[in-house]
């Protein structure tokens, strides 16, 4: 019975978020145009491009099946993703979320390889670009996110550690940095730099497939971060419905801090991404486990 | 007045020389060689004299003498004056010696006589650089008896896009995101590293000079100048006017120069600006890019204010300038400008803040002095290569001379060179608007009555946004005899050949920016890297450095 | 402390944009930005209009055209041509063109980017034949200069007939009747 209760749940959330990041890609154009003093599309200006995308012909690709397949895995994966996290933020089971971020781990990839099966120069020197960050990215984004639970769990479990509490803010630090970098917002969106290579990776897709990948791309964008609040939220506030709305709600302010942060800067160049990132992660990453045993063995 | 007696010796010795002769009205220096000796007095002018070369002008002279002719003009930047150096060439059979070796910035113009006016150039590899590829041999359009409206049939044939196994290919163009104009550039890239680059143009070769010749009159001529450019139109057509007005030694009132040089100066700030937007909008900082461009509207607007349009502003003729600017309109002038650059100040130091834009523009793109200095580059792609030239300075035109000002000069020819050179020059185009505004003398601002004669030969540098534009006019009657437009991308576009050059994919929209192209007004086709290891690279011959 | 501040800088692009506001308007439903300098399409006053051809003559795009029939003289004024340079407005001898601030010029149907001016032409009043002026330039022309009436309202042939005659008549009377 309360399985039943907890899968229905779960299925009506999981339509709300999938609507909800097509509504928040509207609400972060409408702050780009606000930082930029501009008016703006409407905030539903993205479900129309959706819906008007969806009426458009799709220009065959001779490689079409494997293409829809990628993208059609990429999407399923990230549902799943999805329906993991909301089970976790309302049953606080840990093995949930660890389901969830190998299904996201897993999306990524498929999401990752699908230009690198087109011909287009473009899109593959997109492709290689979305290679080289994800490289750099994923690893970090599941390190910290591993790090950073179980400095939480210790945190439940011991009296209070100012080393566990040191290394908690520092893997936090890391899985918000990676998880603003997977989203490809500015400075990271090197894999579409439109100026560059004419929207790299999306280049050669068209019609329904396009909506189908971009829709995946927005449900990616929420996903992160709705790991990054659930997992901080269940420690909080303890698992349950109240969880899942703080959750969601959380991904929402951290969408918007996001776009703000996206609005302000450039856009970087590949070589010089990855790197800097690179050494960013290893230095946070390697003072985070190290804070973290000492925590455990010397506290 | 000695020195300068001493210089003009110096060229007159020089005509000597070479068995030629040598002769002097106002600023310009005429001398004329025989055609052997062509080579040996353009390198030493360009070589030892350190002249500026600017372009070439082929002209079909046989309606009037018998010849075709070939004049390279040069500037002597140091003194203030125009060299010209003209060679007659026999009517058949036309074949002159080529200066590129001695001056490489000659490239494209001695191609483009070559393919408009079927002048052979001996002593280098001849390739068709201006028309397209299926035109019919023998049919040289700037000849005086092709009529401008002729039509020859051609069928259009598609040029194939090389491309090789070991290395990816990026088309650029004709129609992408980063040009706003049909070029086309093909980057041959290893990994993300460019490694060669093809460079296409002119498929918006108007004919602009044919038909200035042909089918317009002097003042008419004037808003076809306009239209050569749709950012800086305005130079041209002050260069064109003045260029005429050189030619028939018209005392033009100082009021209409003035207003003149204001307008210049605030094409050159919303060009500055226009740019900075785009340079932002490549490096991806959209938000910079909108600001930029919100405060360029004021200028847009200040524009209208002066001269009744945005663009093309229509305000100059034979003579003088068709809008006068009232007590009101410098008041509203002096008071957008104190906004402008309390907003402009404040707003660039925030963009040059951010870490991607100081971070990708420093150290890319890179263009030595050495060759900056032997492609003659113009602009700001010069100044920011250690190349100290400004027309307004040099060759003080309008009402220059009355305004002091400081011409920027970066040593470091990179992105951030050129684009701080860009960020320099806006602060002190206000200051010379300002000054200008203060000392505006009364007067007529058209001169009513005047007198064109035929034959005269005129040439002008206006120094626009992005370096110096050249017109050169030979008179005739009621409408110029030959009109040659030089636009500064012509020059700047075969320094991109070094500027692209083992950098990262990343940076090229950015390089390609940085010389702030103005295809329209260009349009060439060259090779922009001639390497001898990757010799199936080769489509066409292009020039060796 | 300036290391931070280096690293704040970018921030404060937000100063700006609150500072500014939103500067973009609803187009249509807004009134653009707009000088008073602005110069847009051209009317030409049919009333005013002598069929002179200045305008043609000045026009550096072939915008305004004359178009000759057999008894009409058409100034056409094409708008899709135009470069709204008003140098039309400068050579008009009679005032009759009059520039506005109107620029919004896009139609549905191509027959509205023309003006048509149609002037009839002068027929001559001893032959009968059509001579190059329209009516109201000879008009105008008459009203400016002084012309004999014997000569006004008669092609060039015809003129010139009537000057030989004149002459002949002078001097030895009517030409052909000399005996």
């Amino acid at each position: 019975m309360e399985f039943i209760l907890l899968t229905s749940t779960s299925i009506t959330v999981l339509l709300v978020n999938t609507i909800l990041p097509v509504i928040m890609d509207g609400v972060e154009r409408k702050i780009k145009a606000r930082i930029q003093s501009r008016i703006g599309p409407p905030i539903v200006q993205t479900l129309y491009d959706l819906l008007k995308l969806l009426e458009k012909e799709v220009k065959p690709l001779h490689i079409m099946p494997f293409i829809l397949l990628t993208i059609i895995a990429y999407l399923s994966t990230i549902i799943a993703s999805l329906y993991f996290i909301n089970l976790y933020t309302i049953t606080g089971e840990a093995y949930y979320s660890i389901t969830a971020i190998t299904l996201f781990a897993i999306s990524l990839t498929s999401n990752t390889l699908t230009p690198l099966l087109l011909p287009s120069p473009f899109t593959y020197t997109g492709g290689m670009r979305e290679v080289i960050l994800s490289i750099v990215n994923e690893p970090a984004f599941i390190v910290s996110f591993v790090l950073a639970s179980t400095s939480l769990r210790l945190l439940n479990l011991q009296s209070p550690n100012i080393w566990i509490l040191i290394a908690l803010s520092i893997s936090l630090t890391t899985l918000v940095l990676s998880s603003y970098a997977i989203t490809g917002r500015i400075p990271f969106d090197i894999a579409e730099a439109e100026p560059e290579i004419a929207s790299g990776v999306l280049l050669e897709f068209s019609g329904k497939i396009l909506a189908l990948l971009l829709l995946s791309n927005l449900i990616k964008r929420f996903i992160v971060k709705y790991i990054v609040s659930s997992l901080i939220l269940v420690y909080i506030i303890g698992a349950g419905l109240t969880c899942l709305a703080a959750s969601i709600l959380l991904t929402i302010a951290l969408w918007i801090i996001y776009a703000i942060v996206a609005a302000i800067l450039g856009r970087s160049r590949v070589d010089l991404a990855p790197i800097t990132l690179g050494k960013v992660y290893i230095l946070l990453l390697a003072l985070s486990i190290t804070v973290l045993l000492v925590g455990i063995y010397g506290g | 007045m000695e020195g300068e007696k001493l210089i003009l010796d110096k060229y007159i010795e020089l005509s000597r020389d070479m068995g030629g002769k040598a002769s002097i009205e106002g600023d310009t220096v005429h001398i004329i060689v025989p055609s052997e000796k062509l080579v040996e007095a353009a390198s030493k002018l360009f070589n030892e004299y350190q002249c500026d070369f600017r372009v070439c002008v082929g002209t079909d002279e046989r309606p009037l003498n018998g010849y075709f002719t070939i004049t390279h003009i040069f500037t002597d930047n140091r003194n203030g004056l125009y060299v010209l150096l003209k060679t007659y060439i026999e009517p058949q059979d036309p074949k002159v010696p080529s200066i590129t070796n001695a001056v490489p910035g000659a490239d494209w113009c001695e191609m483009e006589a070559r393919d408009l006016l079927g002048i052979e150039f001996t002593g280098r590899t001849p390739y068709r650089l201006v028309l397209p590829p299926e035109w019919p041999k023998g049919l040289h359009p700037l000849r005086k008896d092709v009529p401008y409206n002729y039509r020859p049939q051609i069928r259009g044939v598609s040029e194939k896009v090389s491309t090789t196994t070991e290395t990816g290919v990026i088309p650029i163009g004709p129609y992408h995101p980063a040009l706003h104009e049909p070029e086309y550039f093909e980057l041959y890239v290893e990994g993300e590293k460019v490694v060669d680059v093809k460079y296409r143009g002119f498929h918006v070769h108007r004919g602009i000079e044919k038909l200035g010749e042909t089918r317009m009159t002097y003042q008419q001529v004037n808003f076809l100048a306009e239209r050569i450019c749709g950012i800086c139109g305005f130079e041209h057509s002050s260069c064109y006017a003045l260029a005429v007005e050189k030619a028939a030694k018209l005392d033009v009132p100082e009021r209409a120069q003035f207003i003149r040089s204001i307008v210049l100066e605030v094409e050159r700030i919303h060009s500055h600006l226009l740019w900075l937007g785009v340079a932002f909008h490549v490096l991806g900082y959209d938000t910079g890019f909108m600001h930029v461009w919100r405060i360029r509207e004021r200028v847009m607007y200040l524009a209208e204010l002066l001269t009744g349009s945005r663009k093309t502003y229509g305000i100059n003729l034979i003579g003088g300038v068709r809008r006068d600017i009232n007590e009101e309109k410098k008041q509203k002038t002096l008071e957008v400008l104190r906004e402008l650059e309390k907003e402009y100040k404040g707003l660039i130091e925030v963009a040059l803040s951010v870490p991607q834009v100081r971070k990708r523009a420093s150290g890319t793109g890179v263009l030595p002095r050495e060759d900056a200095l032997k492609l003659s580059v113009e602009g700001p792609t010069a100044r920011a290569s250690g190349i100290d030239k400004d027309a307004r300075r040099d060759l003080p035109y309008a009402a220059y001379k009355y305004a002091s000002f400081r011409v920027p000069v970066y040593t470091e020819g990179d992105n951030l060179a050129r684009l701080l050179v860009r960020v320099d020059e806006l602060v002190e185009s206000m200051a010379i608007i300002e000054q200008l505004l203060d000392k505006i003398p009364k007067g007529p601002i058209l001169l009513e009555k005047y007198e064109i004669p035929e034959g005269r030969v005129g040439v002008q540098v206006v120094e626009a946004p992005r370096g110096g534009d050249v017109h050169f006019v030979i008179t005739g009657h009621g409408k110029p005899y030959r009109w040659r437009v030089r636009a500064p991308t012509y020059s700047n576009i075969p320094a991109l050949r070094v500027m692209l050059r083992d950098q990262p994919l990343a940076d090229a929209p950015l390089t390609i920016a940085s010389i702030d192209p103005c295809f329209s007004c260009t349009d060439r086709v060259l090779i922009v890297r001639e390497n001898g290891r990757r010799e199936w690279l080769r489509l066409t011959g292009g020039l060796k450095i | 402390m300036s290391f931070v501040k280096k690293i704040i800088k970018p921030v404060e692009v937000l100063v700006v944009a609150s500072k500014t506001g939103r500067v973009t308007i609803k187009y249509p439903f807004e009134e653009p930005w707009i000088s008073p300098e602005f110069r847009g399409k051209i009317e030409i006053d049919p009333t005013k209009c002598i069929g002179c051809g200045a305008c043609v003559n000045a026009c550096p795009p072939n915008a305004l055209e004359m178009i000759e029939s057999e008894d009409k003289k058409t100034l056409r004024y094409f708008v899709g041509r135009c470069i709204f340079c008003w140098r039309c407005i400068d050579v008009c001898p009679v005032g009759a063109i009059k520039g506005t601030r109107n620029f919004e010029l896009a139609t549905n149907d191509p027959l509205d980017l023309y003006d048509y001016i149609v002037h009839n032409r002068v027929k001559c009043r001893e032959c009968g034949k059509v001579t190059g002026e329209t009516t109201r330039m000879l008009k105008y022309v008459l009203e400016k200069a002084f012309v004999t009436e014997n000569y006004n309202n008669k092609c060039p042939d015809c003129r010139k007939k009537i000057f030989i005659n004149a002459i002949s008549m002078r001097r030895t009377g009517p030409v052909g009747e000399k005996t």
